[in-house]
């Protein structure tokens, strides 16, 4: 059981991913709408991996997600995007992120997604 | 520097070097002792004189003591050993070395004189051949003949007599017998002895300048305890000098001296003078310039040295011409090797002097014919590495050609390129169709896009895909390159693969989808053209009566004088823009959202300019409008408009029927007929309302965003369509107004809790003879802000009244207010919302408007029923 922390500023878009997170893999040890919230839960909770929204109040996802890998450098993190960021998504590639999923997001294919990085 | 001094050279530097510092140790050693030599040759050489000389004053000075003795025999002169005693010498005759005169007076003076002048003369530093010296009173004495018997003695007497220097000097007596001068005195033995020496030197003088007249300078000292007694300087030319030495110093204790006199430097070489009885009388000296010693060492040593120049000068040339011989030899090795270097190996060197030569050029003759070999060699395996070379690359085009075969079959476009980011050669032909050239070597960035932006997210990503390790990171950057593309016109989907070959490549492949494309137009055109034509058909009522109002809104333009009021115009343009938008007959309204362009730019024309404009513009808006009925009519038939399944009815006709069926039919069975012809003449409001459902559902799909909405009908409320034709238009902009501003993106209202489906109700109910209609939405409510922005930007408001909500909710109905900056097909003119309040104010009616931010917004339309 590996544990996922959800970061986005859409609480229907943290309904939506807590419905279809497998819950046989994926323990949901926190939640954060915005960046600085993220990054204090995520140093008490140290999650091994985290959904990151993009664009976020206080704190954006691309500055979140170097700091979180900042603390913890081996964490899973999966962007979340609106479709047409896709330089952004890169950056984030590039400072570490693992993958990313573009909202709407088709839910068959955010569980495959999920699946299959718990196997890596 | 020194490095690159040529060998020879440095030999001979060395050479000399070491040549001239040994020189200089030896000679500074030799030098000394020569010195000494040439003076110890020079004085054995002289020695001769020396003795000669010594022998001289030995035989003079014996010959003088027996003459001496003899003449004391006579009782003339007494010769005496020892200085007590006493002689008495005369002559008469100064030529005559002493000579026994019987003394007269003149004689006897004349001796003594001449005895002064022999036996002083050195004292008093010249020696004077004074023959006629005489003593003035003496003289007188004796030429007046007044000799007196007295004790007289003349001053030179006394002088010798008298002197310290010399003792017991004792001639004093002057004696006058038978005019005679008797000279007595008494000179001591030593004296006798000087004068004697003085005698012989006189004749060593003689006989030693005739005998030594070749000498240079030389000089004969006497001396006793160190004191110089006299001395003759011989010079060269045989003139005799005698010169009294004022000083001079023995300057050290050996054989030799060296004495100064007058200024010069001699070297003496003194012996001892012996008298008769073995008493040392005095030392005798040769002496001679050390000059001259100087002068012949110096003269030997130039030849010393000058024979040494000669002598260094022909061993260095000795050396360098060995040296030069040696590395001639050397210079045939080197270009030995240079032959060798530049492949000719025929010429040996064959070098028959010195040993080290010879090896070396052993040497190079054995590398010569090994290098031959080795080139040899070289060329052959040169040879056959070019034919397996050879050999590779035709199978290598063939693969290469099996490759190409397989792509150009796909008949996609495929090609590869790696992480220098240019195209492999091996690339489908389909893809040079696609790029109308050919593409091998080029940047797969340049090729794609244009802008530079692209380019590099392009060239970014897929270097970030192939250095990438992690798989599923690989797979995330590969999703982030575009997915489709336009080039040179053509539609292209584009996929992309990972080649895991030895480097990592990326396959793109190209879809052209062109065709599929126009396909893909062609059926939305078509599905648009069906959609026209239902909604048409079940509109076909409404349909026909906007086509009817339309023409006569186009007659009216055509009329020079109506064209008056444009924002009138503008606002039924605006209404039925909107309304043939909603029956999708798009080309309508497209023109007409054109000429709203127009119109809003031509306020400042002048009439007659607008007029022809307007009436271009009518002209293109007919054209356009007959093409849509042709479509139609094209589908549903030319007769659509004139034959239906159902009667086609005006409504003055319909009136005339009632008014008839009134006459004819009584009161009670008249009241059904009536509600009967007041149905089929009105319709519901609410399913009027919910005609604009589809509509309403498509702007907003448009806009990205979800509603539903909700018909609710309190009262059945029937309207007279005819009638209420320009409310029921107008209810268009709400609905648009609602869309557009109240209902938000479903992402924002997940956000603030709400359903991601915007609702928007309507009510339909009535009260009395007042007809209300409320619609709704649960969207984000006026942005106040927003529009106390424009109203004080457009001078409608005072900026106290930014506060007020009530004058704000005025302006929104005011015509030409927007808070959008753009406008387009649907909204943003400004006109809608005042079109809705004129429409309900012509039926006596009113709309208000309440809002609060962030939870929706009501229209509430009431009207009266003009029934």
């Amino acid at each position: 059981m590996k544990k996922i922390m959800l970061v986005d500023d859409s609480y229907f878009l943290r309904e939506s991913l807590k419905r279809i997170i497998p819950k046989d893999k994926y323990i949901i040890v926190g939640e954060a709408d915005n960046g600085l919230e993220a990054l204090e839960k995520f140093r008490e909770l140290l999650p091994d991996y985290v959904t990151l929204d993009i664009a976020m109040p206080d704190m954006d996802g691309l500055t979140a997600l170097k700091e979180m890998l900042a603390i913890k450098a081996d964490t899973k993190i999966i962007m979340c995007s609106a479709m047409g960021q896709r330089p952004i998504l890169k950056e984030a590639l590039d400072a570490g992120a693992l993958d990313f999923i573009i909202k709407p997001f088709e839910e068959s294919k955010v569980v495959e997604l999920l699946n299959e990085i718990f196997e890596e | 520097m020194i490095k690159n001094m040529s060998l020879k050279n440095i030999a001979i530097v060395l050479f000399c070097i070491i040549y001239f510092f040994f020189n200089f140790i030896v000679f500074s050693i030799f030098n000394k002792s020569y010195v000494e030599k040439i003076r110890n040759d020079f004085l054995e050489q002289n020695k001769y004189s020396l003795d000669m000389a010594k022998n001289y004053i030995f035989q003079e000075v014996d010959n003088m003591t027996n003459f001496a003795r003899q003449i004391a025999d006579d009782q003339i002169v007494r010769y005496a050993f020892n200085k007590n005693e006493y002689i008495s010498v005369s002559h008469d005759n100064i030529d005559n070395p002493i000579k026994i005169l019987p003394l007269n007076k003149v004689a006897q003076v004349k001796m003594a004189a001449d005895l002064k002048n022999r036996l002083f003369g050195w004292r008093e530093g010249k020696i004077r051949r004074d023959i006629n010296f005489y003593d003035r009173q003496l003289n007188r004495m004796i030429s007046t003949g007044d000799i007196i018997e007295r004790n007289y003695t003349p001053k030179y007497l006394m002088d010798a007599i008298g002197r310290g220097e010399i003792p017991g000097a004792d001639l004093g007596i002057i004696e006058l017998e038978n005019n005679e001068i008797f000279l007595r005195g008494v000179v001591p033995i030593h004296r006798i002895n000087r004068m004697g020496v003085v005698e012989v030197f006189e004749n060593i003088n003689s006989v030693l300048a005739n005998e030594i007249k070749m000498a240079i300078n030389r000089e004969v000292i006497i001396k006793t305890n160190d004191r110089i007694v006299t001395s003759t300087l011989y010079s060269g030319t045989g003139l005799l000098e005698n010169y009294k030495i004022e000083k001079g110093f023995i300057t050290n204790k050996r054989d030799y001296n060296i004495i100064e006199i007058m200024d010069k430097n001699i070297i003496f070489h003194f012996q001892p003078l012996y008298n008769y009885t073995g008493e040392k009388i005095a030392d005798i000296g040769v002496g001679f310039y050390s000059e001259n010693i100087e002068k012949i060492y110096r003269e030997t040593m130039k030849k010393i040295i000058i024979s040494e120049i000669l002598f260094s000068i022909f061993i260095l040339v000795v050396i360098y011409l060995f040296m030069a011989f040696i590395f001639e030899h050397f210079d045939s090795i080197v270009q030995s090797i240079k032959n060798i270097s530049e492949g000719e190996y025929e010429d040996k060197i064959n070098i028959s002097f010195g040993k080290e030569l010879k090896i070396l050029s052993g040497a190079v003759n054995t590398l010569s014919d090994a290098v031959r070999v080795r080139e040899n060699e070289l060329r052959d395996l040169n040879i056959t590495l070019e034919s397996k070379v050879e050999q590779r690359t035709s199978e290598l085009e063939q693969s290469n050609n099996s490759l190409k075969t397989l792509l150009d079959n796909t008949g996609q476009g495929i090609l590869f390129y790696g992480g220098n980011l240019l195209v492999d050669q091996n690339y489908s032909s389909e893809c040079s169709r696609i790029f109308c050239k050919e593409i091998g070597n080029s940047s797969i960035d340049e090729i794609l896009f244009k802008k530079e932006r692209d380019r590099e997210f392009f060239r970014e990503s897929s270097i970030s895909v192939l250095k990438e390790q992690n798989k599923r990171r690989r797979k995330a950057y590969l999703e982030l390159l575009p997915t489709e593309i336009e080039i040179n016109r053509y539609k292209l989907k584009i996929e992309y693969k990972i080649i895991e070959a030895e480097q990592n490549k990326i396959m793109l492949i190209l879809t052209d989808l062109t065709e599929i494309k126009i396909l893909e137009d062609k059926i939305k055109n078509e599905r648009n053209r069906l959609d026209m034509i239902v909604r048409v058909v079940t509109n076909s009522y409404f349909f026909r009566k906007m086509v009817k109002d339309f023409n006569i809104l186009i007659k009216k333009m055509e009329n020079e004088s109506k064209i008056d009021n444009l924002d009138n115009l503008l606002m039924e343009i605006h209404t039925f823009k909107g309304n043939f938008s909603q029956l999708r007959i798009s080309g309508i309204s497209s023109e007409l959202n054109r000429f709203e362009d127009f119109i809003q730019s031509a306020y400042s024309l002048p009439k007659s300019i607008l007029f022809i404009k307007v009436v271009e513009r009518i002209k293109k808006i007919k054209e356009v409008l007959n093409a849509e009925i042709e479509t139609i009519e094209g589908i549903l038939g030319k007769n659509y408009f004139v034959e239906n399944e159902g009667y086609f009815i005006s409504g003055l006709e319909m009136d005339a029927i009632r008014e008839e069926v009134n006459k004819a039919v009584n009161e009670e069975n008249y009241a059904a007929i009536a509600a009967i012809f007041d149905k089929l003449k009105k319709a519901s409001l609410a399913e009027i309302i919910k005609r604009y459902e589809s509509y309403i559902y498509e702007l907003a799909n448009k806009k990205g965003k979800m509603v539903k909405i909700e018909v609710q009908e309190l009262d059945k409320v029937y309207i007279d369509e005819a009638k209420y034709s320009l409310f029921i238009n107008s209810l268009v902009h709400i609905f648009r107004n609602l869309v557009d501003h109240g209902i938000e993106y479903p992402e924002e209202r997940a956000a603030i809790g709400k359903k991601e489906y915007g609702k928007i109700k309507c009510t339909v109910s009535k009260d009395g003879n007042k007809i209300q209609l409320y619609i709704s939405d649960d969207g984000a409510g006026i942005d106040y802000k927003k529009i106390a922005e424009k109203g004080i930007s457009e001078g409608w408001i005072a900026k106290e009244e930014s506060e007020n909500k009530s004058k704000l909710l005025e302006l929104i109905f005011r015509e030409r207010f927007s808070v959008k900056s753009e406008s387009d097909e649907i909204s943003g003119r400004g006109i809608g919302l005042s079109a809705v309040k004129k429409a309900v104010e012509s039926y006596f009616g009113n709309v208000e408007v309440l809002s609060e931010q962030g939870k929706g917004t009501e229209f509430r339309i009431v009207i009266r029923d003009i029934n």
